[in-house]
């Protein structure tokens, strides 16, 4: 009964999963489309500016995976649960890899813009140190043990790191620098009408792929994490014959114990 | 008999016996060819126009990036499905064999407490 449940519910999942991902295609290509096809050429950049139209996307999806992070991390402190921790640590990846996409297309619009790829300025400068928060809580989760107090420990890490996402944000008004301020409370700065079209289906389309990657991401965890303690359990029911090292590092790797073992 | 196209002509097109050969040397129909009026050498087009646009193919390129993308990411997807349930399945296997061992366990103990309540009896004060 519970299986037919299980897999009535992963049914479900997949098909909600197949949805969102092609939708997410659907808007790629509707984005690209648009971008090159109706978006014009800007005035002043040239064809370069076209890179603003998934930039400015993966900096805000970058903040879709660090927000997942802030939310499994304080959720992990409240209340540890092997879905808090899952959530935190795909919200931690995602924001790696956007903001390595972010990293990455800047500087290419840079060295364009301003005849330079980097300068210390507020934006740059507050991105590229959030970005470096996160690996930093990456390299924390691959090198250290998966136990309860890596676990916490990283927990803190991931709510620090969401303090310096609202500085991101608001240091282009606070401290100036160079970095264009064309999206703002008051509308933005997209002179054309497929302009503004172009950045929403971005906007839209680079949402449900962050959705969809945090999705999957955290469903592998959570199967790794099962996987842990089902080893765990054979070696408790003698049903494993690896040594006492792999033992250990198993058992370390199921921090709350089993089920099985404790019914 | 000469063959005429469908499509009609355009001012750069020259009707001859064996069909419709265009300005830019294309024959496009004609049932009598032969070999004499087959191509019998390649030219480089000089300072002619792109024959596709930029833009479509930047567009195409793009498009089955993201299409390959996705498809890679419900592959996966797929994958992760298959490893839920033989993970389903390895924990139902070791729920049954820790039922077994409890109960052997159970069995054992009970087992003992016949022997040790046997014990007193059969031994002489």
């Amino acid at each position: 009964m519970a299986t037919r449940q299980i897999r009535e519910k992963g049914g479900a999942a997949n098909v909600v999963f197949l949805a969102l991902v092609g939708a997410a295609t659907l808007l790629f290509i509707a984005t690209i489309q648009v971008v090159f096809l109706r978006a014009p050429i800007e005035k002043t950049m040239g064809i370069v500016q076209k890179i603003f139209y998934f930039h400015v996307p993966s900096a805000y999806a970058m903040y879709i995976g660090a927000a997942a992070c802030f939310v499994g991390s304080a959720a992990y402190l409240i209340r540890p649960t092997d879905g808090g921790d899952a959530l935190a640590r795909a919200g931690a990846e995602l924001a790696v890899v956007f903001g390595a996409i972010v990293l990455t297309t800047g500087p290419l619009w840079a060295a364009k813009a301003w005849g330079y790829l980097w300068t210390w300025d507020p934006r740059l400068t507050t991105s590229l140190l959030s970005v470096l928060i996160y690996v930093a809580y990456l390299v924390l989760r691959a090198f250290t043990g998966d136990g309860e107090g890596e676990r916490r420990f990283a927990a803190a890490l991931g709510i620090l790191g969401a303090a310096n996402l609202p500085i991101i944000h608001f240091s282009v008004q606070k401290w100036s620098g160079q970095h264009p301020t064309v999206i703002t409370g008051k509308g933005g700065g997209l002179a054309d009408p497929n302009m503004k079209l172009a950045l929403m289906l971005s906007f839209l389309a680079f949402t449900l792929f962050a959705v969809a990657l945090l999705w999957a991401r955290v469903r592998l965890e959570i199967a790794k994490n099962r996987l842990a303690r089902a080893e765990e359990d054979a070696i408790d029911l003698g049903l494993d014959d690896r040594d006492d090292a792999t033992d250990s590092d198993l058992v370390d790797a199921a921090p709350h114990g089993s089920n099985r073992t404790e019914a | 008999m000469t063959q005429q196209t469908q499509t009609a002509p355009s001012a750069s097109s020259v009707h001859t016996s064996e069909g419709v050969h265009t300005s830019e040397g294309a024959h496009t129909s004609g049932a009598a060819d032969t070999s004499e009026s087959r191509a019998t050498e390649f030219q480089a087009v000089e300072g002619g126009a792109e024959t596709h646009s930029g833009s479509t193919l930047l567009v195409e390129a793009y498009t089955v990036l993201w299409v390959i993308l996705m498809g890679w990411l419900l592959m996966l997807w797929r994958k992760q499905a298959s490893l839920n349930a033989r993970i389903d399945e390895l924990d139902r296997v070791l729920d049954k064999a820790a039922l077994k061992a409890r109960s052997a366990v159970s069995a054992g103990s009970v087992q003992k407490t016949r022997d040790s309540a046997k014990a007193p009896a059969a031994t002489p004060p």
